[in-house]
C-alpha cells in the first residue's frame, strides 16, 4: 500500500512537471511523456529530443537509458521499451548533465490470447517483405507459397499459411519445427534468406501464435483506423539523425506502438534516408524528403527538411519582389531551406522564354528587335497578353494534350484519330474552359466519325481501362496498382478502383468495332444499360462511388458519367484543379511542384503544398481558364528568374529559386529551325509547309522529331515527353542533311542575306536576333566579322556557317 | 501444208472474232467536271466514251454532242431544267456501264487551276458564289482556294464528292487564315462530304484547303488521290439553304415553305415550292440561293413543331407530318394523339436520311407514361420507325430524342404519323443486265413485304417486241413471296440496248405499282433506271457430216 501511494505521488509529481529537464538553456524532451504497455507483445519507442536555443537535436540513440525496475520493463540502448510483467516503474534518461524520468505502466492480461492474425501476424510478413512484389506477394507467389501483396487480404493469407498444401507450413504439435519458422530463420534453404532470428520478438510472436493454435482473430479486436508518426516534421542538419515513433490508433480508442513493424521509405533518399527501424539519416544534399511510414494499408509521413548551412538575413526575403501570390509562397518555401533566388533574367531571355512557352517557337528577328527596342516598362506583360491571343497558342498547347490522349491510328482507325486531333485543337482554338473540356471528354457520346472526343472510348473499351487513364490525367491519381491489389504507396484499394470503374459501366457501343491495322469502320458510343462491375475478390457488385468526398446519386437509366464529370470537375475537387495547375506549372517552370506531374499522393508530396493549393484555387476561381493561369505564372517574379545559380541556390532543383533550363521540345526546335532558315518542313500526311505542332499523329514520319524525344507511335497514351539530352541529338544537329539543306537552299534566308546589301555587322546582328533573340556583343561581332574579311571568303558560305554553328549551341537548343 | 492450212484457219477465226473481243463493255469511271450550271454549255470528259459508245442521259433535255476537243463531249444544259442532277450511262453493243451522276447547278462554275497545292499558290476566287470543279489527282495532294472575307461575313464551303459525284474519296476541308492557321475544319457533313460555315471575326484573306483519304479505309495515313477523286466545291457568302421547314409539303397549288440556312434575307425566308409533275417531289429554288432543295409532297397535313410551349406535348391528329428540332442536348420532343382500339399506326423518323445529324430514338408511351415500344435504328440509316397496333383506345404520346442526348439547330427531323398500310418493294442486284448470245437471262427479283399479303405480278417494261419476258407471280407465302426470277430472251436477230424497268403490281390493286430499285456502284442511293443489253443471237454452228468409208 505504501509503495503504491509513493508511486501515485510520483506520478502526480511528474504529471505536473513538464517532462523535460533543464541545464541552463538546454532541455530534454521525451515523447511520450508516459507509457502504458498492454500485452506481452507490446512495445514503445521513445523519442528523446534536446532543445537548445530553439534548435532541436535527436538524442534517442545517443543518450543513456535505465529501467528503475528491469523486472517490469526493459529498455534498449535505442530507447525501445519491452514489457516483462505487470507493474509500474520509471525509465530514467540521461544525456551529459541532463536527465529525466518517465513513468511506465505494464498491464498483462492473463490467460487470454492476445494474438490476432490480421493485427499481429500479417504485419510481420509486411515488415520482413515476405508479402512484397518480388517474393510471396506476387501474383503466382513464390515456390508455391502465395501471400496477398502487402497483406491486403488477410483471409487469403490465413488460409495460405494455415491450410494450403495440407497445412504443411505449420506444425501444431511441434511449433518450432513449423516450416514457416524454419524458413524464416534459415534452418532450411530459403530463397528469401534469413528474415528472423530466434531472439526476434516477431519470431516469438509467430511461435506463440502457432502454440496457441493459429487463432484467426481475437474476438472484439478493434479495427485499425489510423497511424501517426512522431515527429511529423523535422528540420535536420546535414548528416543528422532522427528516430521516428509510429503509433497505430484503433476504433476503441486504444493505440499501439508499431515502430518496429512498420515499413519505411524515403521519396528522396539522397536528401534523407530511413532504415528499417525508422531511423532517419540526413544526407549532404539540401532539400526536403517525405519519409513514408506504412502499416497495414495505412500511411503517414514525416516531412524532413535539410536546409543550407548558414543564415540568410530576413530582410533579403522581405525585399524580394512580389508580383503576385506565387512569389510570396515560393519565398515562404525557400526561406527555411536557406535558398536565395537568382537575379532576374535579361529581357531577351524573358522574351524568348515567353515565346517558347506560350506559342511554341522562338521570336523572329523582327519580333525580337521590336521588343528589345521597346522602352515601355510594361512591355513584358503586354507581350504575355499578345502571345496568349495568337493562334499559335492553340496548336502548341493542343500538342501537349494530344500526347496524353491520342491513340495509335492503326488501332482505332485513321479517321477516328484525325477527328480526335481536330476536337482537341478546336478546344484550344476556342479557349474552351478546362472543366468543360474534361466534361465533354468524360461524357462523350456519338460517332467516331463526327465527335472526336468519343475516340477515347474507342481506344479504352473497358471500365477498368477508362478508370486508369481518367484518374491519372484528370485527378493525378494513379490507380493501376489498385486494380489487382491494394496500392502499395497510397490509400487506394480494389474497392476504390472498381467503384470508380462502375461510373463507366453504362458505356455501350454500336457499329463497327476495332479491326486493326485498319479499323476503318464507324463506331457509335452511347449511354446504355448498366453492366455489373464485380469486385474481383469478393464478387460484390460495385456501385459508382467517387474516390473521395461525395457525388450525386446515380439515378436508374441515367448516364453515370455525368455524375462522375460533375464530381471530377467541381471547384471543390482539389485534385482536379491542382493536377492541371501542376502540369502548366511544369511546362513553364521546367518541373512540377509535384513530380511526376500526374502523381499526386500523400507519399509523393508537393515541394510547395501551399503554392500548389493556391494555384489550383486560382485556376478554379477563374473558371478553369488555361490562359489565365499561364498569364498568372508568366507574370510572377519567380518565372522571370535567371537560370544562372548563385551560391545559395546552386543545389536547388525543385524550389524554383532559379529558372531551370530545358532542352527545347522536338516540335519547338524544328519549327524554330524552319523559321530561322526560311525553309518550311514537309511531312507526309500533312499539307505542304505545315508546322510540326500541327501534326495529327505521331505516325507521320520525322527523324528529327523522333530524335528529339517525340513519343513512340506504338506507345499507348498518355505519353509524357522525354526531355533528356542525348549524344544522338547533338550528332543529328551537327550532321543532319535536312538541316544542311535548309540552311543552304537558294530560297532560304541565308542566301537572301548573302544577296542583300547588308553589311557583315548587320548580317551578324540579324542572325543573332533570329537564333538567340538578342543583339550580339561587340566581341561577338568582331570575331565573326573577321571571317567576312578573310581573303577568299565566300559571303554565302560564311553566313551559312554562322547559321549552322549558332544552331548547334546550347543557347539555341535550350530554353534559358 | 497441213500446218499452213491450220494457221490460216486460226488467223481467220481470230480476225472474225476480234471485233467482238476488242469491243468490250464500256466502263464509265468518271465524269469531269462532275456538273455544270444550268443555261450553259460545258465541255466534259466522260471516261470510257468514244466512237464506239453512245451516251444516255436521264434528262433528255440535255443535248450531248462530241466536242471539238478530242475525247470530250459538249453538254448543252438548257435553261428551265430542274436543278439537282441527272444520270449518265454509256453503252455499246456489248453492254452498258455503271451510272454516274452529273450535277446541275444554279450558280456559276469554274475549273480548278493547278498548281494550287500550297497556300501561297492558292487559286484566287474573285467572285462568289461559285462552284469549283476540281480533282485531287494524285496521292498527297492538297488543293487550295483563296478569297476575301469581311468582318462578320459568313461563308459556306460545301463539298460534293462522295455522296453525289460518287468519287471514292473521304474529303476533309480546312479553312485557313492568311497567316496559315486552321480556323475551322470538317470531315463529314453529308456522308463523307464536308461543309464549313464560318463567320469572319475580322477582314482577312482566307483559304479553303482540301485533301482526302480513300472512302474505303486502308492502312496508310498519307493523303490519297487519283483522277477519280473528282469534287465540286461550292463557295458562297450569299444565301445558302440548309433545309426547309416543314421538311415535306402538302400538295397545294401555291404552297410555300420557310427556308432555314445561312445569309437568308427576309425577302426569301418564305419561298413557293414548285411541284414536279409525275413525281412526289417539289422543288425549292430561287435565283438568290446558291443551292436548291427537293422535298417530298404528301397528301396529309405538314406541321412544324410548336416551340412556344416546349414542356407540354404537342397535340397532333394522325395522319400528319411534323418537322421538329432537338434544339439542345437532352431535349425530348413529345407529341400527343388519340388512337382507337385496333388501329395500326406507323411512326417514322427521317433525319439522317435527309442529311441531318440526329440519331433518333422513338418511344411510344401510353397515358400513364409507360413505354410500349421503342425504336432506335432501322437499317440502313439511323432513323427510327415504329409500327404499333393499339389494343386500347386512348391518348398516347410519341417521343423523339437523340440517342446520344445531343442537340442543336441542325438536329432536325421529320416525324410522319399515319395509318399503317401494308406495302412492298422490289429490288434487283444490278442496274444493268445483259442477255447473252443464245441464252435466256434470269434476273432474280427480291420482294420485301411490309406485312403485304397479296399476290404480286412482276414484269419487265420498256422492252422491244423481239425480247420476251414472261410475267411472274410472287405469292404471299412460300419461296416466291421473297424472291422470283424474270426470264428474258432475245428472239430477234439484232443486238438491242436500252433502258428498262421492272415493275410490280399487286394482283388486286393496279394502282399500287412499284418499280425495282438497284444499287449503284460508289453511291449509297439506289436507282430505278435499269438497263438491258441483248446480244445478237449467233447462228447455230454447222454440223460436220460424218466421213463415209
Amino acid at each position: 500500500m505504501k509503495s503504491f501511494l509513493i508511486f501515485i505521488f510520483s506520478i502526480i509529481l511528474i504529471s505536473i512537471t513538464p517532462c523535460q529537464s533543464d541545464a541552463g538553456e538546454s532541455q530534454l524532451n521525451v515523447y511520450p511523456e508516459k507509457v502504458v504497455l498492454t500485452g506481452r507483445f507490446s512495445n514503445k519507442q521513445l523519442i528523446v529530443t534536446l532543445l537548445n536555443d530553439s534548435k532541436k537535436s535527436d538524442l534517442t540513440h545517443t543518450c543513456d537509458y535505465r529501467s528503475l525496475d528491469s523486472s517490469i520493463v526493459n529498455v534498449s540502448g535505442s530507447g525501445q521499451l519491452t514489457p516483462l510483467k505487470t507493474g509500474n516503474t520509471f525509465i530514467e534518461i540521461r544525456s551529459q548533465k541532463l536527465s529525466i524520468k518517465i513513468p511506465v505502466n505494464v498491464i498483462f492480461s492473463d490467460g487470454k490470447s492476445e494474438i490476432d492474425f490480421k493485427e499481429h501476424i500479417v504485419p510481420i510478413f509486411t515488415r520482413n517483405s515476405c508479402n512484397s512484389g518480388p517474393c510471396h506477394g506476387k501474383a503466382r507467389g513464390q515456390n508455391g507459397f502465395q501471400l496477398s501483396l502487402f497483406g491486403y487480404d488477410h483471409e487469403f493469407d490465413y488460409n495460405s499459411v494455415s491450410k494450403q498444401s495440407r497445412s504443411r507450413r505449420i506444425s501444431i504439435h511441434e511449433p518450432e519445427e513449423s516450416l514457416l519458422l524454419k524458413k524464416a530463420k534459415g534452418d532450411v534453404p530459403h530463397g528469401g534468406g534469413i528474415r528472423l532470428t530466434k531472439e526476434d520478438r516477431n519470431y516469438q510472436l509467430l511461435l506463440k501464435w502457432i502454440e496457441e493454435g493459429l487463432p484467426a482473430s481475437v474476438p472484439d479486436t478493434p479495427a485499425l483506423v489510423d497511424i501517426v508518426v512522431y515527429p511529423p516534421a523535422r528540420i535536420m542538419g546535414k548528416k543528422e539523425r532522427q528516430q521516428v515513433s509510429v503509433t497505430a490508433k484503433f476504433s476503441d480508442g486504444s493505440s499501439k506502438d508499431v515502430t518496429q513493424i512498420c515499413s519505411y521509405q524515403s521519396n528522396e533518399a539522397p536528401i534523407a534516408s530511413v532504415n528499417e527501424n525508422g531511423l532517419i539519416s540526413a544526407g549532404k544534399i539540401v532539400g526536403e524528403a517525405a519519409i513514408m511510414c506504412r502499416f497495414q494499408g495505412f500511411f503517414t509521413t514525416c516531412h524532413v527538411s535539410v536546409p543550407m548551412a548558414g543564415k540568410v538575413p530576413d530582410n533579403i526575403y522581405a525585399n524580394l519582389p512580389r508580383y503576385n501570390f506565387i512569389d510570396a509562397l515560393a519565398y515562404e518555401k525557400m526561406k527555411p531551406l536557406g535558398f536565395v533566388p537568382s537575379e532576374v533574367a535579361q529581357p531577351y531571355q524573358l522574351m524568348r522564354r515567353a515565346y517558347i512557352d506560350i506559342i511554341g517557337r522562338i521570336p523572329t528577328s523582327k519580333e525580337a528587335r521590336d521588343f528589345l527596342k521597346n522602352s515601355d516598362p510594361k512591355r513584358y506583360s503586354q507581350l504575355i497578353d499578345d502571345l496568349l491571343g495568337r493562334p499559335e497558342f492553340a496548336e502548341h498547347w493542343a500538342t501537349k494534350w494530344i500526347d496524353l490522349l491520342r491513340p495509335n491510328p492503326y488501332r482505332v482507325g485513321i479517321k477516328a484519330v484525325l477527328n480526335y486531333d481536330f476536337w482537341i485543337r478546336d478546344s484550344f482554338r476556342k479557349n474552351k474552359p478546362y472543366d468543360q473540356f474534361v466534361r465533354e471528354l468524360i461524357t462523350a457520346q456519338g460517332s467516331t466519325f463526327k465527335n472526336g472526343a468519343v475516340t477515347m472510348y474507342r481506344d479504352r473499351r473497358t471500365p477498368e481501362e477508362l478508370t486508369t487513364i481518367t484518374s491519372q490525367l484528370f485527378l493525378g491519381i494513379r490507380l493501376e496498382c489498385a486494380r489487382c491489389h491494394h496500392h502499395p504507396f497510397e490509400i487506394w484499394g480494389q474497392d476504390d478502383f472498381y467503384s470508380f470503374a462502375a461510373f463507366f459501366s453504362n458505356v455501350s457501343y454500336k457499329g463497327g468495332g476495332l479491326s486493326p491495322p485498319i479499323s476503318g469502320s464507324e463506331e457509335l458510343v452511347y449511354s446504355g444499360n448498366r453492366r455489373k462491375i464485380l469486385h474481383p475478390v469478393t464478387k460484390e457488385v460495385m456501385n459508382p462511388r467517387p474516390l473521395f468526398g461525395k457525388a450525386e446519386k446515380v439515378e436508374e437509366g441515367s448516364d453515370s458519367r455525368q455524375i462522375l464529370a460533375n464530381w471530377m470537375t467541381s471547384p471543390k475537387n482539389p485534385f482536379f484543379s491542382q493536377v492541371m495547375a501542376n502540369r502548366i506549372w511544369a511546362d513553364l517552370m521546367g518541373r512540377g511542384i509535384v513530380h511526376p506531374v500526374d502523381d499526386l499522393r500523400g507519399t509523393n508530396p508537393p515541394t510547395n503544398k501551399k503554392l500548389l493549393e493556391a494555384l489550383g484555387k486560382d485556376f478554379s476561381d477563374h473558371k478553369f481558364d488555361i490562359k489565365h493561369l499561364i498569364r498568372r505564372i508568366a507574370n510572377s517574379y519567380v518565372y522571370q528568374l535567371d537560370s544562372l545559380p548563385n551560391k545559395r541556390n546552386i543545389v536547388d532543383n525543385r524550389y524554383f529559386s532559379r529558372y531551370y533550363r530545358q532542352r527545347l521540345k522536338a516540335e519547338v526546335l524544328l519549327d524554330s529551325i524552319s523559321q530561322i532558315t526560311g525553309i518550311p518542313e514537309s511531312f507526309d500526311a500533312m499539307p505542304p509547309e505545315t508546322r510540326s505542332n500541327e501534326i495529327w499523329t505521331h505516325r507521320v514520319g520525322s527523324l528529327f522529331l523522333d530524335t528529339f524525344g517525340r513519343p513512340d507511335p506504338n506507345q499507348d497514351p498518355p505519353c509524357e515527353r522525354n526531355l533528356d539530352t542525348t549524344v544522338v541529338q547533338a550528332l543529328h544537329l551537327m550532321n543532319s542533311e535536312n538541316l544542311y539543306k535548309k540552311i543552304t537552299q537558294d530560297k532560304g534566308i541565308a542566301n537572301q542575306l548573302s544577296q542583300s546589301t547588308k553589311s557583315p555587322e548587320e548580317i551578324i546582328e540579324d542572325i543573332y536576333l533570329m537564333v538567340y533573340s538578342r543583339f550580339p556583343t561587340s566581341a561577338e561581332i568582331n570575331n565573326l566579322k573577321q571571317l567576312f574579311e578573310a581573303k577568299g571568303a565566300s559571303r554565302k558560305g560564311i553566313i551559312e556557317d554562322i547559321f549552322w554553328s549558332t544552331m548547334n549551341t546550347p543557347e539555341f537548343v535550350f530554353k534559358d | 501444208m497441213r500446218h499452213f492450212i491450220t494457221s490460216i484457219l486460226f488467223i481467220t477465226i481470230l480476225v472474225t472474232a476480234t471485233p467482238r473481243l476488242l469491243a468490250a463493255k464500256p466502263v464509265l469511271k468518271r465524269i469531269n467536271p462532275a456538273g455544270g450550271q444550268i443555261g450553259t454549255k460545258v465541255v466534259v470528259h466522260v471516261s470510257g466514251a468514244g466512237k464506239s459508245t453512245k451516251i444516255w442521259c436521264s434528262s433528255p433535255e440535255i443535248k450531248i454532242t462530241p466536242d471539238k476537243k478530242k475525247g470530250y463531249l459538249l453538254f448543252d444544259i438548257p435553261e428551265g431544267i430542274l436543278p439537282g442532277h441527272c444520270w449518265i450511262r454509256i453503252y455499246n453493243d456489248e453492254g452498258a456501264s455503271e451510272l454516274k451522276q452529273f450535277q446541275l447547278g444554279i450558280i456559276p462554275e469554274i475549273k480548278e487551276v493547278e498548281p494550287n497545292n500550297k497556300l501561297g499558290q492558292a487559286q484566287k476566287i474573285n467572285q462568289l458564289p461559285i462552284i469549283v470543279n476540281g480533282v485531287l489527282h494524285k496521292g498527297g495532294e492538297t488543293d487550295c482556294y483563296s478569297f476575301n472575307l469581311k468582318k462578320e461575313q459568313t461563308v459556306i464551303a460545301s463539298v460534293t464528292a462522295n455522296e453525289s459525284v460518287g468519287s471514292p474519296m473521304d474529303t476533309v476541308l480546312q479553312l485557313v487564315s492568311s497567316k496559315g492557321f486552321v480556323v475551322e475544319q470538317n470531315d463529314d457533313y453529308h456522308g463523307f462530304d464536308p461543309q464549313i460555315v464560318f463567320t469572319a471575326p475580322a477582314d482577312d484573306i482566307y483559304s479553303i484547303r482540301t485533301f482526302a483519304f480513300p472512302s474505303k479505309p486502308n492502312q496508310t495515313i498519307k493523303y490519297s488521290g487519283s483522277f477519280d477523286y473528282i469534287y465540286r466545291l461550292l463557295l458562297t457568302t450569299g444565301p445558302f439553304l440548309d433545309y426547309p421547314s416543314p421538311l415535306n409539303i402538302n400538295i397545294q397549288p401555291s404552297a410555300t415553305t420557310s427556308i432555314i440556312g445561312w445569309n437568308i434575307p427576309k425577302e426569301i425566308n418564305q419561298l413557293p415550292v414548285r411541284i414536279i409533275p409525275e413525281t412526289n417531289l417539289a422543288l425549292i429554288s430561287s435565283p438568290l440561293l446558291a443551292n436548291s432543295y427537293l422535298l417530298e409532297t404528301v397528301k396529309h397535313p405538314c406541321l412544324s413543331e410548336n416551340t412556344l410551349e416546349s414542356n407540354i406535348p404537342q397535340s397532333i391528329m394522325i395522319p400528319t407530318s411534323v418537322t421538329g428540332v432537338i434544339h439542345k442536348a437532352g431535349d425530348i420532343d413529345s407529341y400527343q394523339f388519340l388512337a382507337n382500339k385496333n388501329q395500326n399506326f406507323v411512326f417514322e423518323i427521317q433525319s439522317q436520311k435527309l442529311g441531318h445529324p440526329l440519331d433518333s430514338v422513338l418511344k411510344l408511351k401510353n397515358d400513364k407514361g409507360k413505354v410500349l415500344i421503342e425504336s432506335d435504328d432501322v437499317s440502313p440509316t439511323k432513323d427510327s420507325r415504329i409500327i404499333y397496333t393499339f389494343n386500347k383506345s386512348g391518348t398516347y404520346t410519341i417521343e423523339v430524342s437523340d440517342r446520344f442526348s445531343h442537340g442543336g439547330p441542325r438536329f432536325v427531323y421529320l416525324l410522319t404519323s399515319k395509318e399503317f398500310q401494308p406495302d412492298f418493294s422490289i429490288e434487283v442486284a444490278s442496274n444493268h443486265f445483259m442477255i447473252p448470245n443464245n441464252k435466256p437471262l434470269e434476273i432474280p427479283v427480291t420482294i420485301k413485304r411490309d406485312q403485304f399479303k397479296q399476290v404480286i405480278k412482276i414484269n419487265c417494261v420498256g422492252l422491244p417486241k423481239e425480247i420476251e419476258a414472261k410475267t411472274v407471280s410472287s405469292e404471299s407465302k412460300g419461296g416466291s413471296s421473297k424472291s422470283v426470277k424474270i426470264v428474258l430472251q432475245n428472239k430477234g436477230k439484232n443486238t438491242w440496248s436500252g433502258p428498262i424497268q421492272i415493275v410490280a403490281n399487286p394482283e388486286n390493286d393496279s394502282q399500287l405499282s412499284r418499280k425495282a430499285s438497284a444499287s449503284i456502284t460508289n453511291y449509297k442511293m439506289r436507282t430505278k433506271n435499269l438497263w438491258l443489253t441483248a446480244l445478237k443471237p449467233e447462228p447455230a454452228p454447222v454440223k460436220e457430216k460424218p466421213k463415209t468409208k
